[in-house]
């Protein structure tokens, strides 16, 4: 079997994801066959032969492969495990009694006033006052869909998965706050939510907020800068269920 | 077969350029965080394009340089604006060739003669694009994008309209640009490449201008805009925005940018817009013969984006992730694909499908693993293709790494390289076909006329009796005809700058703006100004503004020209008409109101008011004094009942008053302010704040009932009777 030239690599180790080394491996694991097989000099098989030869079905069988050993892929888009659920994990998108339960997230008794600390996130713009509202998750294009159809209920906070912009585009005026699970104040969504002058907190770490629950978010708090990110300094704005 | 030779020195100029922009990938993607969705699979698509990217910019390049150089191309965008291509089309090609030697698919000593061609590509258009500046990126400028010349700027600096956190066209901008970045995150699948930023430029010791480009926003070369960016008028939008209080600190190869401190709203306080295309000569204004047009055009264009981006969401909502696929991996590989509009020969077959070789690696690119492989390619710095000697320190983290691979200078030696890709394959895509319309300046053409249109056109500051009087030329032949000819080309359409020529300086444009906004007025706005003076004495500039019933954009530029004309006084921000003043002031009622004073509605209403003014009074001091054992005395608010009484009272002559304050509104507009006050005061004494009934500190109902009393009166021409 011919060696490739990253075969011999000084200084190389192996990629920091499992998943990462294993698809790559098996790359090369394929080109080195097929080079093989091909026989003769590199520099004819590079830009002639290697194109017929490494196919889309050799390259399909690497996933066949993991795939069969049971291993599920962890979905980013809607569509990614609605047309694969036999291979993608499954987070609980469509489940009615969901609520993020972030690792760290920090969480507190109920103070005198009834607010139980349930989180905490980046604050994208300092407001005047805390914002007060209902939680409802929004991760599903069903759920917009429904928003769209029959109007965003009121005083809506949506919680959302991701910091992109596209999913809760058409509704995302109508919130009238937002926690976002992912990204930090420079994200799209931090970006559009400025733009609209709708409260957010991204990065949010949450733990036992249900669907329907009151929640008091610290959108008066210091707002996360680029700055505060480039030297890990933390800046939480907290996240309360109201319980009176 | 090509000529190409390799040579030592053309490996070390590639290999310095592939490092400034391995530089700049771990600086722009670590202050990012990688970009999610729940619509679209970011990272296995943005992979995907990097592949496409390197199987086909080296063929497609070459085509266009056939018709057009890179440097000529950097004339023309610097001349339209261009969507982001800086960082990108160098590094998604880049990092498909990282990709494809970590796999073992090729090695650092393949394609070289590709490789060599697209960064010197890149260089001559950077270096072209730039030329004001003199920097190869945005980066090597320490993050500041000065792209325009100082006659385009100058045009920029004069149009723009003056505007205030909460007047009409603030809002009206403020709405377009949070719609038309939403809508632009949608057209670009996520990413935000048909979003881009210039600037910052320097107008006053206190103001910056950006000038920010929206593209890609109609039917144009993008599939999925088909029927739905159709009701657009406009592909591009430009947005010069001008800020104040806050200094742009950074702007980015990625057209983005930082402030200090943090731009909020109220930070602008002035906005033109603009459009610019391949088929154009330079921007051309949208909507900027007034401010009421610019303010209609805004809010028709919003709510056409609007529109758009639900439908555009619908049909994206329901794409199959191949098509996501797709359309992302697209618009990535295809973010310049305006090259070849530039150059007349764009082919939808050549920049809106995949490359079969690019097309093989599919299967390989599930959410999990895009979302890895990405994170160590451009965040991690990871794979094993970017780890070096442990003596190494990058730049920005100090790891033994670099980001892209390096032509090995072996090659020189052992002669063990190859040349190129080869030519293009075929592509596909799994998205409908492209329609045969594309929104230019010129209107909707099909892309035979399009492309037959942008070969025979050049801008004619791209004409070769311009096209190399750059701003060292200026410099020194600002006075001849030919600088005159030059500055005239961008002052054609420019309302404040039309054939004023070369010689103007930054100051004489801030003094032109201040001279339109004190002289292009109507007299009725001083006058106004003036006669809101009078009414809030000592006033700060937004309550004579909201009194005068103007934007107090216009107000604060015509309170400074009567402050320096005499007519008012100013003491730490509040204003006070001089004696003189109060004369000019009195003599002009009866010019511009002569018709008011006619009109019988109106003064029926007035009179009805007299009438009412009494009962007024009455309760009033029936809230402030109360009677105890015949004695009139003040009333300390401790009878909570009676004041309920006076309240209710209130309430009433409100209900009472309503009607005839419809009739002073429909004859004097203006007017409408004091019926928002009063309802305002009206609603918060009975609310229980009951400082809000008549105390003079604040606009209390008294407060602005008082006043209303004074400005019909001026109006009418009478005097009060005491």
């Amino acid at each position: 079997m011919p060696k490739l030239y990253v075969d011999s690599d000084k200084y190389a180790r192996e990629a920091t994801f499992p998943l990462v080394e294993a698809y790559n491996s098996a790359m090369k694991d394929l080109v080195r066959r097929r080079f093989a097989e091909a026989g003769g000099d590199w520099k004819e098989f590079v830009a002639g032969a290697a194109y017929d030869l490494i196919t889309r079905e050799d390259i399909a069988a690497i996933e066949q492969r993991l795939l069969a050993n049971g291993y599920r892929f962890e979905p980013s888009a809607i569509s990614s495990a609605r047309e694969r659920p036999d291979a993608y994990k499954d987070s609980g998108l469509y489940q009615a009694d969901f609520s993020f339960e972030h690792p760290g997230a920090p969480v507190a008794p109920a103070d005198a006033a009834g607010r139980e600390q349930r989180g905490a996130g980046d604050n994208v713009v300092t407001r005047d006052h805390n914002l007060v509202g209902i939680a409802r998750y929004v991760r599903t294009s069903e759920k917009v869909m429904e928003y769209l159809t029959q109007g965003v209920p009121e005083d809506t906070i949506a919680i959302v998965d991701d910091s992109g912009g596209t999913l809760t585009a058409p509704v995302l005026e109508k919130f009238k706050g937002v926690l976002c699970a992912g990204g930090t104040t420079r994200s799209h969504l931090a970006i559009l939510t400025r733009e609209y002058g709708i409260p957010c907190l991204m990065n949010v770490r949450l733990s036992g907020i249900k669907d329907g629950d009151r929640l008091e978010v610290e959108s008066s708090a210091r707002a996360k800068t680029g700055e505060d990110y480039a030297q890990g300094i933390d800046a939480p704005a907290l996240v309360w269920r109201l319980t009176r | 077969m090509s000529d190409f030779k390799l040579t030592y020195d053309q490996l070390l100029e590639t290999n310095n350029l592939i490092q400034q922009n391995a530089d700049e990938i771990y600086w722009l993607c670590a202050t990012r965080t990688v970009q999610e969705s729940k619509i679209f699979p970011v990272s296995a698509y943005i992979l995907f394009s990097y592949l496409n990217a390197f199987y086909r910019y080296p063929v497609l390049l070459r085509k266009i340089e056939e018709r057009m150089s890179a440097e000529e191309i950097g004339d023309r965008a610097r001349n339209q604006g261009i969507k982001i291509v800086a960082w990108c089309f160098p590094c998604f090609y880049l990092l498909g060739r990282e990709m494809l030697i970590n796999w073992g698919v090729i090695k650092p000593t393949d394609a070289v003669e590709d490789v060599a061609y697209v960064m010197d590509f890149w260089k001559r258009f950077q270096l072209s694009w730039h030329r004001n500046n003199g920097n190869l990126t945005n980066r090597q400028a320490g993050h500041r994008a000065q792209i325009m010349p100082e006659q385009r700027l100058q045009v920029f600096h004069a149009d723009a309209y003056e505007c205030r956190d909460g007047d009409p066209l603030h809002k009206a901008a403020q709405s377009f640009l949070a719609a038309v970045a939403q809508y632009g995150f949608l057209v670009s699948c996520e990413s935000r490449l048909t979003l881009h930023n210039y600037g910052p430029y320097k107008l006053t010791d206190k103001r910056e201008m950006l000038v920010r480009d929206f593209n890609e926003l109609s039917e144009a070369t993008v599939p999925w805009l088909d029927g739905i960016g159709s009701e657009i008028p406009y592909n591009n939008l430009t947005v010069t925005m001008v800020v104040e209080g806050v200094h742009i600190n950074l702007l980015d190869d990625w057209g983005s940018f930082e402030s200090v401190p943090e731009l909020k709203g109220e930070n602008m306080v002035a906005v033109g817009l603009y459009t610019a295309d391949t088929l154009s000569n330079g921007h051309q204004p949208v909507g900027m013969g007034s401010r009421e047009e610019l303010i209609a055009t805004f809010e028709d264009l919003t709510q056409r984006i609007k529109n758009a981006t639900t439908r555009l969401w619908h049909v994206m909502a329901n794409w199959t992730r191949d098509q996501q696929m797709d359309a992302g991996a697209l618009t990535y590989s295809g973010v310049i694909r305006e090259f070849a509009l530039i150059a007349g020969v764009y082919d939808p077959a050549d920049w809106m499908l995949i490359d079969e070789r690019a097309e093989r690696f599919r299967p390989l690119l599930n959410d999990e693993y895009g979302n890895l492989f990405l994170g160590e390619l451009v965040g991690y710095i990871s794979t094993p293709t970017q780890v070096m000697h442990s003596y190494a320190m990058m730049q920005h983290t100090d790891q033994p790494a670099k980001s892209l691979s390096y032509f090995p200078y072996s090659m020189l030696a052992d002669g063990d390289w190859t040349r190129s890709v080869g030519s293009l394959r075929p592509g596909a895509s799994n998205l409908p076909a492209k329609n045969d319309r594309y929104q230019t300046s010129r209107g909707v053409l099909s892309l035979d006329e399009y492309m037959a249109t942008a070969r025979d056109f050049v801008p004619d500051v791209c004409q070769p009796r311009f096209r190399h009087l750059c701003g060292d030329w200026v410099k020194y032949h600002y006075d001849t005809p030919l600088a005159d000819e030059l500055f005239k080309l961008e002052q054609r359409q420019s309302r404040l700058l039309k054939d004023k020529g070369a010689g103007l300086t930054r100051d004489d444009i801030e003094a032109l703006r201040r001279a339109e906004q004190a002289t292009s007025l109507s007299p009725r706005v001083p006058y106004l100004v003036m006669h809101a003076t009078a009414i809030r004495k000592h006033g700060e500039p937004p309550a004579i503004a909201a009194i005068a019933g103007l934007p107090l954009a216009v107000v604060e530029p015509v309170l400074q020209s009567l402050v320096a004309a005499g007519r008012v006084n100013e003491a730490q921000g509040r204003y006070l008409l001089s004696p003189a003043g109060q004369l000019i002031l009195a003599g002009n009622y009866s010019r511009f109101e002569s018709d008011l004073r006619a009109n019988a509605s109106f003064m029926g209403a007035y009179e009805r008011f007299e009438l009412i003014n009494r009962d007024l009074k009455q309760v009033i001091t029936d809230w402030q004094t109360m009677d105890l054992g015949g004695q009139r005395v003040a009333n300390d608010h401790g009878n909570k009942d009676y004041d309920a009484v006076v309240i209710d009272r209130l309430g009433d002559l409100h209900e009472r008053f309503e009607p005839m304050l419809r009739g002073l509104v429909s004859g004097a507009p203006r007017l409408r302010y004091y019926a928002d006050a009063l309802g305002k005061a009206f609603d918060k004494a009975e609310d229980g704040a009951i400082e809000w009934v008549s105390d003079a500190r604040i606009d209390s109902y008294h407060t602005v009932w008082f006043e209303l009393h004074e400005d019909l009166l001026r109006l009418v021409g009478r005097q009060r009777e005491e």
